[in-house]
């Protein structure tokens, strides 16, 4: 078995507080993709949504093409199942947290979605700390795609990509084994604990296992970006100070 | 012990209602016994009884019905015949639904069909080859259409359902006609297509031994594992999830997803998970083998 160790992959950007009309908004861009998120919240709740002890929340999700199919509502309850225990609902009850997630790139090809949803969940956490909003932890998360092929002299390559882009995605596409999206907890930069892990196709429990490994120090690094736009954001908004 | 009085019986609520007002309470305080037992007085790593009937639906490729507990899946295979051009990645196409109601999809059912799709898409359940329509350029593409008769929005009954019913698929061998016609996307034509009511081909899958989808909760505070979790109470109490789908026999997986919540969920409470997934994997094999083998004797 390959040993797993974070390979050649193309850095993370974030941006906040671009929208104005929201109170926390945040874009990730990964490889090929791109996703934006706006956070509008707490805010009042019709009654018909709303909860006695805790916030509501509340997440969309839009496709870069067409209409949301039941992909984004595969994609919202996977968000949903990360964010929701990270956010402090307790603090805001009777309220909305509206959260839309708009795919500008997915960056995966037609038959995965791994790429938009640790991307997605990245954005979602930047924008719910530029909104404010009372978050107990860090949350990261990435995405690892493990394919084998076959050689015509009878040996086996295997290897590894993580958060790749769509071209090397479609090269390898045939020869996909699995596919695991990742999100971690953090606090003070060291992982907490796992939050979600997605692993489709063909796997053992050691490969699963190796790749929970990889990702851990994935999601460090990510942390580790996340914790500079937010440095950068926090200097822009203080800049009245001067 | 004196008979109530009217004021003490109106302060004493059954404990149908506890469950309803506080399921989280009551479940723990059943959790507290020794040993911990559930309100459906199953043990923690005890999975619902199951049972399968194959072949229940008339006008189906194959069918199959399905019950786990108090939950209960439908599912028939039926096909449509497209252009091999377009046949888009996958041949299986899955649907879920629930029985009775009506208006527009709960977002969790909605999940749920997403998960089934992308699910039997990975999992290759067989080769696509056998579809083909000989002779033409047409090919077959199922579709499983799954009912729930269930409140919960139960996947691996489902996801059994569906398996169940490929288990007995057999496709009917399609007759190209002589004199009838039908224009093809790109404007050719092709032989009209029927379908014989006496030949039939069994649809051969890609696993011997079938990948089952098992489900466990993990408890916030003690990190306890349930088995196949099940009802309102359990469904509000614990947060953390683990869905596996593997076969008995091998040591792959096809699907893992795990879902912490609050909880904290270990490698060694998947590892757990794992391998208690693969008894439940061998012994839906054996409920299967048994009803089919019950149904058709034999010769299938």
């Amino acid at each position: 078995m390959t040993v797993l160790g974070p390979a050649q992959r193309s850095p993370a950007t974030a941006t906040t507080a671009f929208l104005y009309r929201v109170d926390g908004s945040a874009s990730w861009t990964v490889g090929t993709a791109h996703i934006i998120v706006s956070v509008s919240g707490p805010m009042e709740v019709n009654k018909r949504d709303e909860l006695p002890d805790i916030a509501t929340l509340e997440i969309v999700v839009r496709p870069d093409v067409g209409v949301a199919s039941t992909r984004e509502q595969f994609l919202q309850d996977r968000i949903r199942r990360v964010v929701g225990p990270v956010i402090a609902l307790e603090l805001h009850p009777r309220t909305l947290i509206q959260i839309v997630v708009q795919i500008v790139q997915s960056g995966d090809t037609k038959t995965l979605n791994t790429i938009a949803l640790s991307a997605s969940i990245n954005a979602t956490y930047m924008a719910l700390l530029d909104a404010g909003v009372p978050v107990r932890s860090t949350v990261s998360a990435t995405s690892i795609v493990c394919y084998g092929t076959s050689s015509i002299q009878g040996g086996l390559t295997t290897g590894v990509l993580i958060d790749p882009t769509r071209p090397e995605l479609e090269k390898i596409e045939k020869d996909i084994t699995s596919v695991h999206t990742i999100a971690y907890e953090l606090k003070g930069g060291q992982i907490e604990r796992l939050l979600l892990s997605e692993s489709v196709g063909t796997f053992t429990e050691d490969e699963v296992f190796e790749c929970y490994d990889t990702a851990a120090k994935v999601c460090e690094e990510t942390n580790g970006t996340m914790r500079e736009a937010v440095t950068k954001s926090v200097q822009q908004k203080g800049g009245w100070r001067d | 012990m004196p008979e109530p009085q009217p004021f003490a019986e109106a302060l004493s609520s059954s404990p149908q209602l506890f469950a309803r007002l506080l399921p989280t309470v009551f479940f723990e305080k059943y959790l507290a016994l020794d040993p911990p037992i559930r309100p459906s007085l199953r043990s923690p790593k005890q999975f619902r009884p199951c049972s399968i009937n194959t072949s229940a639906l008339p006008n189906t490729f194959g069918s199959a019905v399905v019950r786990m507990g108090e939950c209960i899946a439908v599912c028939g295979i039926t096909g449509y015949i497209v252009d091999s051009a377009e046949v888009g990645p996958s041949s299986l196409y899955t649907n879920v639904d629930i029985v009775g109601r009506t208006g527009p999809p709960q977002p969790e059912l909605m999940s749920m069909s997403e998960w089934m799709y992308e699910t039997a898409l990975a999992t290759k359940l067989f080769n696509p080859v056998q579809l083909r329509i000989q002779g033409t350029t047409q090919t077959l593409v199922l579709q499983a259409q799954i009912q729930l008769l269930s409140q919960m929005y139960s996947g691996e009954v489902a996801w059994a359902a569906l398996l169940a019913s490929l288990a007995v698929t057999r496709i009917p061998k399609a007759i190209p006609s002589d004199d009838e016609e039908t224009v093809t996307a790109d404007f050719g034509t092709e032989p009209d297509i029927r379908f014989s009511r006496t030949e039939s081909k069994k649809l051969e899958l890609n696993y011997q031994s079938l990948p089952w989808c098992v489900s466990f909760g993990v408890m916030e505070d003690t990190g306890l594992v349930l088995a196949d979790l099940e009802g309102r109470v359990e469904d509000a109490s614990v947060q953390g999830r683990i869905t596996i789908v593997t076969s008995a026999g091998t040591n792959s997986l096809q699907n893992l997803c795990v879902s912490a919540g609050k909880s904290v969920i270990s490698k060694d409470h998947i590892r757990q998970c794992i391998s208690l997934a693969k008894q439940r994997a061998a012994e839906l094999d054996s409920i299967l083998k048994s009803q089919i083998y019950h149904a058709y004797g034999n010769g299938w």
